[in-house]
C-alpha cells in the first residue's frame, strides 16, 4: 500500500499529470485496500476507497470524524433495509462513503466531463452498503462481510491473448501490469488471472472490460456454459470498453 | 431444487401423477411441454389428477411445471439461433419451399429463425404427426449436443419417450423433412397479433372511482383479482374463437395466430366479436381487445358494461372465495420445493425471530420488469396510427376505442413474440422464486410483468441479491438479450399509493444509459432519493 500512500501525499487535481487520476491506479487502489480490509482502520480504509471514486483530495484527506462514521454507517443500513434516507444534494455532494454509494447506486456521475459513469462494482450498492457497515465498524467488531476483491470489482484492466479459438478470447488480469511503472512488490496472488469471453467482435483494441458479475462469481455463468469456464462469457454478460480515457469515457 | 430448465424432469416425475403408467398420455404432454405450453396446461397432481383425467378445465396459478417448460423452450430456441439449425435447414432447401410458395417473396433471417415450437405447433393442427422424442433428439444432435444435460435428464427419468428403432441420422432426416414441409404453410399465412391491452388504463375506464361509493378496499381486492386471471382468461378465449387458426404462441397476455384468411380485416373484427362475447358470457363485460396485422389493425371496446360497484363485488367475491384462495395457496405450495439452500436468511438467528413470524410485522414489497412493453415491442417498429399521437400513452380524452392500435411488420410481430417468449418465463420463473424463497405471507397482486406481494423487511437484501443470481443465472442460459436493469424494486413502506411511474420516470432519466452503465438486474427505487435537487454542480 506504499504506492498509494505516496499517490494520497502527492494528491494535485489541478496537475494534468496526477497520478491519483490514473484509472489503473484507482482500481489498483481499491483491490488492494479490499484485499486488505479487515487490517485497515475506519479512516485508512475510508481513504482507500474515496480515493478509487475520485472522492479525495489534499483538503479532505484527513477529515473524519465520529459524526461523519454515524452518518455513513447509518445511510447504508437504511438502504439495505429499503427505506433509503432522506438525503439532499448536499449530502450527495460531499466527499464521502455516502457518495460512492450514491455511486454505486447510479444517482451520481463519477466523473465531471460528459463520460458515462461505470462504478467499480458495476451497480452492486447491497455490498457496498456492506462494506461500508464494515469498516464503520471496526476490525474489532464481529461482522459477518467476507466478501474480498474478487467477489466485488466488475471493471478490469486487462492484456489480450493474441490468439483466440472459435470466437473465445482470454483477457488477462493483472494487478502487475496495472502497477507496472510503480512498486513491484506487495502484489496480489491474483496476478495473471484469465478471463475467457466469447465475441463475435474484435475487442482486442480495449484496454478494459466491465463484466455482469464479479470474477469470483464468474461461476454463475460459466456453470451454464457447455465448455464450463472455458466456453468464454456469453456476449450479453461482458461489453469491452472504448480503447481510450477513464473506463466509462465513451461518450462526450 | 433449482428454478432452471434443467429441473423440469425430475420436477414432472415427482409431481405428474399416472404419466408413467400411459405412454401415449406421456408423449402428448411431451408435444404440449415443446410447443411452448399455454396457461391452460396443468399436470396432474394429487386430488386432482381425478379431475384432470376427465378434462375439467382448470388453470393452475403459475404453475412451476409451465414455467419450466416455458424455460426449456426458451433454451431449445437459443441453441438452435446459435447453431442456426432453422436457418441452415431453410437455406439448404430454399428452392423446395420457394416452389411450394408459388412466389418469389424473399425470405426475412426473422423467419428463418422462427421458434422450433411454432413449427411444431402448424404441424400439429394440420394433422402432421411428430413424436417429441424425436424432436429432442433431433434438437440436441443439430445444436452439437449443447443441451446434453437436459436431454439425459430427459432420459433418465422418460426413457420411454427415446425408445425407436431409428437411429440419429433417420430421425434427422424425418425431422428435417417435417421443417420443410410445415415452413411454407407459416410463410403463407398472415401473422395475427391478439391482446388485451393496457391493463391499467382500461381499469381506470371501467372503474370511475369517484362516481360510487365503493371501499378502497375494494377496489383493490378486485384489481387484484382481475390482474391475476385476465391473462389465463384472455388466452383461453381466443383459443376458444379462433378454431381455424393456428395458434402460434400465447403468453403474458398476447396471443400469435396464424391465419390464411384472405380478408384478415373481416377475419380480425369476427374475432375480436366473438371474443368480446367470450367475455360477456363469463363476467358480463369485457376488457379492450386489439388485433393488429402487417396491413391493419382493429379494436373492440364495448363501453356498456354493468354499474363498477357490481364487477367489484364480483370480483371481490371471487377472490375472497374458497376456489381462488385455493388456487393462490396451491401456488405456494407448488413453489415450496424450489426453496433450495439456505440464502433467502442473510441472518438465520432473525429467521424464526418474533418479528419475522409475525405477519403484521410484515412490508409490502412491489416488483416489475422495467420498460416491457417497449422491449417486446419497440416503438421503431410501431406504426403511429392516428396522426402524431403517441400510441404508448393515448390522449386521456381520447375514449378506448379511439386508442390507436399499434401497427407492425411480420418481422417486428416475430420479433416481439419471440422477446416475448424468452422474457415471459424469466420473470414468471422470478415471481416463482420469491415465492419459494421469501414464502411472502400475503400475495396482493401477482399479473404480467408486477407482483405486490408482504414479507419481512429483513429479507430485503437477500430478495435483491436473490434475483440478482437468478436473472444471471438465465441470462447465462436461456437469454442472449444484453443484460440490463431488468427489475424495479421497491419497500412500500409508508407508501399507501400504487402509482409509481412519477418515481420511475425520475429514476429512469438520472440512470440513462448516457450517463451511467450499470451491470445489474434488480433497480430499487429509494422513494427519498428522488427528492433531491437536480443541481449540476460537481461534488464539492
Amino acid at each position: 500500500m506504499q504506492d498509494i500512500k505516496h499517490w494520497l501525499n502527492n494528491l494535485d487535481h489541478e496537475s494534468k499529470y496526477d497520478e491519483s487520476k490514473i484509472p489503473e491506479n484507482r482500481l489498483r487502489c481499491l483491490w488492494n485496500a479490499l484485499a486488505e480490509i479487515d487490517e485497515l482502520e475506519w479512516a485508512e480504509a475510508r481513504s482507500f476507497i474515496l480515493f478509487a471514486y475520485g472522492l479525495i483530495d489534499a483538503e479532505n484527506r484527513e477529515i473524519s470524524s465520529d459524526e461523519i462514521k454515524q452518518d455513513e454507517l447509518e445511510f447504508a443500513r437504511m438502504c439495505l433495509e429499503g427505506k433509503g434516507e432522506e438525503v439532499g444534494k448536499y449530502i450527495f455532494r460531499k466527499r464521502n462513503l455516502i457518495s460512492v454509494l450514491a455511486m454505486e447506486y447510479g444517482l451520481l456521475e463519477m466523473y465531471g466531463d460528459n463520460s458515462v459513469s461505470r462504478p467499480w462494482f458495476g451497480g452492486d450498492w447491497i455490498s457496498m452498503a456492506e462494506l461500508i457497515i464494515h469498516i464503520c465498524r471496526g476490525r474489532k467488531d464481529k461482522s459477518t462481510f467476507s466478501k474480498g476483491p474478487r467477489d466485488l470489482i466488475r471493471l478490469y484492466r486487462v492484456e489480450w491473448d493474441t490468439v483466440a479459438a472459435e470466437n473465445v478470447y482470454g483477457a488477462n488480469f493483472s494487478l502487475s501490469y496495472i502497477a507496472r511503472q510503480q512498486s513491484m512488490e506487495n502484489q496480489s496472488s491474483t496476478e495473471n488471472e484469465k478471463i475467457y469471453l466469447k465475441t463475435t467482435k474484435n475487442p482486442l483494441k480495449s484496454l478494459w472490460i466491465s463484466l455482469a458479475a464479479p470474477i469470483g462469481r464468474l461461476n454463475i455463468i460459466t456453470d451454464q456454459q457447455r465448455d464450463g469456464k472455458k466456453g468464454g462469457i456469453p456476449e450479453n454478460l461482458w461489453e469491452a470498453l472504448p480503447p481510450r480515457g477513464w473506463p466509462g469515457a465513451q461518450v462526450g | 431444487m433449482r428454478i432452471e430448465p434443467l429441473s423440469l424432469p425430475s420436477y414432472l416425475y415427482a409431481q405428474a401423477l399416472g404419466w408413467d403408467k400411459d405412454k401415449e398420455e406421456l408423449i402428448e404432454q411431451w408435444k404440449r411441454i415443446l410447443m411452448f405450453p399455454g396457461e391452460d396446461w396443468n399436470i396432474p397432481r394429487g386430488s386432482e389428477y381425478v379431475k384432470a383425467k376427465h378434462k375439467d378445465r382448470h388453470q393452475t396459478m403459475l404453475d412451476p411445471a409451465r414455467v419450466l417448460s416455458r424455460l426449456l423452450c426458451a433454451k431449445i430456441d437459443l441453441a438452435l439461433r446459435d447453431e442456426l439449425v432453422l436457418e441452415t435447414i431453410v437455406n439448404q432447401r430454399y428452392s423446395q419451399i420457394s416452389e411450394s410458395l408459388g412466389d418469389n417473396d424473399e425470405i426475412s433471417e426473422n423467419e428463418k429463425n422462427i421458434p422450433l415450437s411454432w413449427i411444431l405447433r402448424i404441424a400439429d393442427k394440420g394433422g402432421i404427426n411428430w413424436h417429441p422424442g424425436e424432436v429432442l433428439t433431433f434438437i440436441s444432435k443439430s445444436t452439437n449436443y449443447s443441451l446434453q444435460n437436459e436431454i439425459d435428464e430427459i432420459k433418465l427419468y422418460y426413457p420411454e419417450l427415446f425408445q425407436t428403432e431409428k437411429n440419429e441420422e433417420q430421425i434427422e432426416k424425418e425431422v428435417k423433412q417435417l421443417i420443410v414441409t410445415v415452413f411454407p404453410k407459416f410463410l403463407k399465412g398472415t401473422a395475427l397479433h391478439i391482446s388485451a391491452p393496457k391493463f391499467h388504463k382500461v381499469w381506470d375506464q371501467m372503474i370511475d372511482e369517484k362516481s360510487e361509493e365503493i371501499s378502497q378496499d375494494s377496489i383493490f381486492k378486485a384489481k387484484q383479482q382481475w390482474s391475476m386471471k385476465v391473462n389465463g382468461l384472455f388466452e383461453e378465449i381466443c383459443t376458444e374463437s379462433c378454431s381455424d387458426a393456428v395458434v402460434l404462441q400465447t403468453g403474458g397476455g398476447h396471443v400469435l395466430l396464424l391465419t390464411e384468411e384472405s380478408d384478415v380485416k373481416k377475419y380480425a373484427t369476427n374475432l375480436l366479436e366473438k371474443m368480446h362475447h367470450g367475455f360477456y358470457d363469463r363476467q358480463k363485460w369485457a376488457p379492450l381487445l386489439w388485433a393488429s396485422w402487417p396491413e391493419g389493425t382493429r379494436s373492440n371496446w364495448n363501453p356498456e358494461s354493468p354499474p363498477a360497484s357490481k364487477i367489484i363485488k364480483d370480483l371481490e367475491s371471487e377472490y375472497d372465495g374458497d376456489k381462488e384462495t385455493l388456487r393462490r395457496k396451491m401456488a405456494a405450495m407448488n413453489w415450496a420445493t424450489f426453496q433450495f439452500g439456505t440464502k433467502w436468511k442473510l441472518n438465520a438467528h432473525s429467521a424464526n425471530s418474533p418479528n419475522s413470524q409475525d405477519e403484521d410485522q410484515h412490508e409490502r414489497f412491489y416488483l416489475d420488469v422495467v420498460g416491457l412493453g417497449d422491449h417486446c415491442w419497440p416503438k421503431d417498429s410501431a406504426y403511429q396510427a392516428v396522426g402524431e399521437e403517441n400510441v404508448s400513452n393515448p390522449p386521456p380524452q381520447l375514449p378506448p376505442e379511439d386508442w390507436p392500435v399499434p401497427k407492425r411488420d411480420r418481422d417486428g410481430t416475430i420479433r416481439g413474440f419471440c422477446n416475448s417468449r424468452t422474457i415471459t418465463p424469466v420473470i414468471e420463473s422470478t415471481f416463482g422464486l420469491i415465492i419459494a424463497k421469501h414464502k411472502p405471507s400475503n400475495i396482493e397482486a401477482m399479473g404480467g410483468d408486477e407482483i405486490i406481494f408482504e414479507m419481512p423487511p429483513s429479507d430485503w437484501q437477500s430478495l435483491i441479491e436473490n434475483i440478482e443470481d437468478h436473472c444471471l443465472s438465465l441470462y447465462s442460459s436461456v437469454s442472449s438479450e444484453p443484460q440490463r436493469l431488468l427489475w424495479w424494486a421497491i419497500c412500500l413502506k409508508g407508501i399507501t399509493s400504487n402509482d409509481f411511474s412519477r418515481m420511475k420516470d425520475i429514476v429512469k432519466e438520472r440512470m440513462s444509459p448516457e450517463k451511467v452503465s450499470l451491470t445489474r438486474f434488480v433497480n430499487p427505487i429509494f422513494q427519498d432519493f428522488i427528492d433531491f435537487d437536480d443541481d449540476k454542480d460537481d461534488p464539492n
